[in-house]
């Protein structure tokens, strides 16, 4: 599969131009299926885009639809049977899908590191947190057991957890969750990666420290100038974080586009849904319109738009061939053959 | 302001009063199951919900809303406090009675997978209530289940289904099919949507709200998505740390909050417009919840509150009206407004 002509420019590189030339990381044509026994699972379909430094693309979508197994794939963390079977994912320069697996242990943690939605099931229980946190400052940078110490201090109370020297021999099970999310973080920037990828993030928290933990990675990402992929299902939440979003559907970019330009325009039939069935923002009390039917099975490889059974605009063209995803104005670009008649 | 499939709110009566609930689950430890502590999860909480409103009751992990749903309902034993349902204490009630009391309070529950017997047909699972509190003829049953399937969204073939073979959304709505069956006036949805998709959820809040309607239901709300309880509830119940600490319309708790936990929990709302988020800004609150066996003493609220003054670490806070329609229990309500 080749990858589609459009290259997303990034906001930052908007502001500077400088990003979009040479972006920190280039995703190409990504593929990614699962061999069960009930057939192949088609979970991600060719998709790319570039992140620039420092800035920040959200992937949106609705469970199931491929965008965890996206961030998954820049890892080299697909859990068989699922397996990456074409694309690049090229980090600062390198193609990770061509490294053996010795390699990736120099890449993972260390140029590319990862946040997942639920704490508890990626700290070791039987660790102390400061063990946890010295482990790789030790292997990746180096460090003595004694500075990684002192680092790790330095992280925690970075990262916002008060009396941090003293947290250090707490284990997991002794933090709230918002805390054991700061403890991730803390991890994940050890190495100061030039790519953070947070998978739902706060989805586990409540809205008063999913607050806490937005304003943190943002300030994290201004202070150390890390690009951030956020993977998330909650377009309220992203409104407000990131400068990019791509909107995914049944394993394809089905829309890219900056951030206000999507809330203000989006233009594939699937946003405006998206968009549509939340109650709106300045709490007016009208019917929210939902979208009819669910999403496909992943099991068939799609010949048409796989939205087309839910779209109101679909017509017989949509079922013959799959939409590519064209730019329709600048950095805006949408897989809809009908994008002029879709809008909000 | 009246919305449609409210009345009056003067007028109408309370259809559920609830005064002083507490309900308190002690803390056992070892062998010997030796009562080592309590968690105060709900601890003195009076509100009302009136006949043909949705009265939304929110608040934070560990608040105690979950705790007070289900002991309304008297799935858990309240430790002490009334409950009156059309007028009628529930407190007391045991056996025969309790049973004709729940044919009209009904709940729907978060995840309908779990809620749902896996080794039932969907058929079998709609009609249990119908068996139990005996409502038609027995001949008739299946029938009354094809209607109710039908009426809230799904083919009736899918009676013959099991859960499994559903999806999120449909299961849900099974939920909801079953819940229906007896003809309850009061129905308890203990957050119906936070398991579901977001394209999904709309279809969901709309089922729900065509229900309310048709068939003149009252909802007690339980739910975290403070955007859907905007949306959805006449009124709003705040509760923090098992005490209510503020409650009101719809519009005086979103767009005027008085309580400082109000305000912030109103201030971390994501927007799912840019441009607004980036005019507003959260109200930052330091830390996290304290332990619902150790609350703090005072206003439970004090740890975190911007606003505290001596006496809010001495002296807990009444719920007291201050605007009509309004209660906020906060000893500063008056100068932070």
């Amino acid at each position: 599969m080749s990858a589609p002509a459009f290259r997303p420019v990034g906001a930052a590189a908007e502001a500077g131009g400088a990003a979009a030339a040479s972006p920190v990381l280039s995703v190409r044509g990504l593929v990614t299926r699962f061999s069960t026994r009930e057939g192949t699972v088609h979970a991600v379909n060719g998709i790319s885009y570039d992140l620039g430094a420092g800035e920040s693309l959200a992937i949106v979508g609705e469970s199931g639809c491929g965008k965890t197994v996206t961030a998954l794939s820049l890892l080299g963390l697909v859990p068989p049977p699922g397996r990456v079977v074409a694309g690049e994912v090229i980090l600062n320069g390198r193609d990770l899908l061509q490294l053996p697996e010795r390699g990736w242990q120099t890449v993972r943690g260390r140029e590319i590191a990862m946040v997942f939605q639920d704490p508890m099931t990626s700290l070791n229980p039987v660790l102390t947190v400061g063990r946890q946190l010295t482990e790789g400052l030790v292997r990746h940078r180096g460090l003595s057991l004694r500075e990684a110490r002192q680092e790790a201090v330095e992280l925690l109370r970075l990262v916002g957890i008060p009396n941090a020297a003293s947290r250090l021999s707490d284990h997991p099970h002794h933090l709230s969750g918002g805390q054991r999310q700061r403890v991730m973080l803390a991890m994940a920037i050890s190495c100061r990666p030039a790519v953070l990828v947070a998978d739902e993030p706060t989805t586990a928290l409540d809205v008063t420290i999913q607050a806490q933990i937005v304003a943190l990675v943002k300030e994290l990402q201004a202070r150390l100038g890390m690009a951030i992929l956020w993977i998330t299902h909650d377009l309220a939440l992203v409104a407000g974080l990131v400068d990019r979003v791509a909107v995914m559907y049944a394993g394809s970019f089905v829309e890219v586009a900056p951030v206000r330009e999507l809330y203000a325009r989006p233009r594939h039939p699937y946003t405006v849904g998206l968009l549509r069935s939340l109650p709106g923002a300045g709490g007016e009390r009208r019917r929210l319109s939902a979208i009819e039917g669910r999403p496909p099975s992943l099991l068939e490889e799609p010949s048409g738009c796989a939205f087309a059974p839910r779209c109101p605009l679909a017509a017989p063209a949509c079922l013959s061939g799959v939409p590519p995803l064209v730019e329709v104005s600048p950095a805006h670009a949408t897989a809809c053959l009908r994008w002029e008649e879709a809008g909000r | 302001m009246s919305f449609p499939g409210r009345p009056d709110a003067a007028a109408a009566a309370p259809l559920l009063e609830v005064r002083d609930l507490v309900k308190h689950f002690p803390i056992q430890r070892g062998f010997l199951r030796r009562g080592v502590g309590t968690v105060r999860a709900v601890d003195g909480v009076s509100f009302d919900v009136l006949q043909g409103e949705t009265l939304g009751l929110v608040g934070e992990s560990g608040s105690g809303k979950s705790t007070v749903a289900r002991t309304v309902l008297r799935l858990e034993e309240p430790t002490s406090g009334s409950v009156r349902f059309e007028g009628e204490e529930l407190a007391g009630l045991a056996g025969e009675a309790l049973r004709l009391r729940r044919r009209h309070m009904q709940m729907i529950f978060q995840d309908p997978f779990a809620s749902l017997n896996p080794r039932m047909r969907v058929g079998a699972i709609v009609r249990e209530p119908l068996d139990i509190h005996r409502v038609g003829e027995p001949g008739e049953r299946d029938r009354r289940v094809a209607a109710l399937l039908e009426r809230v969204g799904l083919d009736p073939r899918s009676a013959r289904h099991f859960p499994y073979q559903l999806s999120g959304g449909q299961r849900q709505r099974v939920g909801i099919a079953r819940a229906l069956a007896t003809g309850p006036r009061l129905i308890v949805a203990d957050e119906p949507i936070s398991a579901l998709d977001v394209s999904i959820q709309a279809q969901i809040v709309n089922l729900l709200e065509d229900l309310k309607d048709e068939l003149g239901l009252t909802y007690l709300l339980i739910a975290h998505d403070l955007s859907m309880v905007r949306h959805a509830c006449h009124r709003v119940a705040v509760m923090y740390l098992g005490r209510l600490v503020e409650t009101g319309e719809r519009t005086d708790i979103f767009d005027r909050p008085r309580h400082p936990y109000t305000r912030a929990l109103v201030s971390s709302i994501p927007v799912p417009d840019p441009e607004r988020q980036a005019a507003r800004s959260a109200i930052p609150l330091e830390g996290d919840v304290p332990s619902p066996a150790a609350p703090p003493p005072g206003c439970r609220f004090h740890t975190r509150c911007p606003f505290t003054v001596a006496r809010c670490r001495v002296e807990e806070p009444e719920l007291r009206e201050v605007t009509a329609g309004r209660l906020v229990a906060c000893h500063r309500a008056e100068e932070l407004a």
